[in-house]
């Protein structure tokens, strides 16, 4: 009967690509959640992201739907799932418990663009918060983008826009930005144009991202700021994300087949190709 | 008659000499459950906790094992089923 069971979840899980948890009773204590609020976004302006994370193979594509929230003096930069997610991670944290349903809606939201960059307009200053197998967090002064005006021209989403290129830690970046929305911002960290920028991809094609909508409805700008982030320097994450990426079964805890072995021990490393390669 | 006596002594004697050694049995007894109480608790004290597996079906029908025991909250085991369910997918 417990085969049929799993037989079945199996197929309900192969047809709807969905993850499920077939233990009866399961429960697990939720994490606790808790935020600084900075301000309401006054526009929301949503990109799609195609990013390549395996250099070794820069067809194979991953995609994100991204949001750059824009306050009057802050903005973030999230993949929206991240949102999801953490609205669900604020519902459970007033919980007890959560159950094998509840976790099932929790592992069903993918996060493909796992970094969350804010922006403290005033200050100049980025706090950026990635997750490994913890979150880590580091800071570090707005970097100043040296663009240059090229001509070209560009519709996107309706709007207008021209061409700009520059350098930033080793890639090329073409920019399309428009002067018909007076944002000094974009996708990511990038900004320093005279309009938003809709469109903006690396000379490898690595990174892609694409505006595919704009709103103005007030969305609360937050930073997650639980004691369990690992707030460390730039230097120090990236020496981090460095060793997870050779060896994330370091990292991680064990799992197990069905017949009993244990899935990794020492896992061959995971592809690595971030967006800042210097 | 004589003999019949002797036994009969020897029979009380070994009477009152068996609940003697009942008493005293029980006493060692009582003694000692203390003791193997304790041990026992230590014992517990130092075994490994039981599994506590949970199955998962990956998007892709593979089908893995995490102990429980492994997660004091939900955060961690989020991101180590994420990561089991990309190993045994890609």
């Amino acid at each position: 009967m417990k085969i049929y069971s799993v037989l079945l979840l199996l197929i309900i899980s192969l047809f709807n690509g969905q993850t499920i948890i077939n233990s009866p009773g399961f429960a697990v204590k939720p994490s606790p959640y808790h935020v600084v609020n900075f301000e309401p976004s006054s526009y929301n302006i949503y990109y799609q992201l195609q990013f390549s994370n395996n250099p070794n193979h820069p067809e194979n594509k991953r995609e994100a739907l991204c949001v750059l929230q824009f306050g009057k003096g802050f903005s973030k930069f999230t993949d929206v799932n991240q949102l999801k997610k953490d609205s669900l991670t604020e519902k459970f944290s007033h919980q007890n418990m959560v159950n094998a349903k509840e976790a099932g809606e929790m592992l069903n939201i993918h996060i493909n663009y796992p970094t969350i960059t804010v922006k403290k307009l005033a200050d100049k200053e980025l706090i950026v918060q990635d997750r490994l197998r913890d979150v880590y967090q580091y800071e570090e002064k707005q970097p100043v983008f040296n663009w240059k005006l090229e001509k070209g021209e560009r519709k996107i989403l309706g709007y207008t826009c021209a061409k700009a290129v520059a350098n930033y830690r080793g890639r090329t970046y073409t920019a399309w930005f428009t002067k018909e929305i007076a944002i000094n911002s974009g996708p990511y960290i990038f900004e320093g144009l005279p309009g938003l920028i809709l469109e903006i991809e690396d000379a490898k094609n690595d990174f892609h991202f694409v505006a595919v909508g704009i709103d103005r409805k007030p969305l609360p700008i937050y930073i997650r700021d639980e004691d369990n982030i690992f707030k460390v320097s730039r230097e120090k994450f990236r020496q981090v994300q460095k060793a997870y990426h050779d060896n994330p079964g370091f990292f991680h805890g064990k799992a197990y087949n069905e017949d009993g072995s244990v899935i990794i021990t020492k896992s061959k490393p995971l592809p690595f190709n971030p967006i800042e390669l210097e | 008659m004589k003999k019949l006596l002797f036994i009969a002594a020897l029979g009380v004697a070994g009477l009152v000499s068996a609940k003697n050694a009942e008493e005293i049995k029980t006493e060692k007894a009582k003694e000692k459950a203390p003791v193997e109480k304790t041990i026992s608790v230590e014992k517990k004290a130092t075994a490994k906790k039981p599994y506590n597996w949970v199955t998962i079906v990956s998007p892709c029908g593979a089908v893995f094992y995490l102990d429980m025991n492994d997660y004091a909250t939900s955060d961690a085991f989020w991101a180590d089923a994420h990561h089991f369910s990309d190993v045994k997918c890609n």
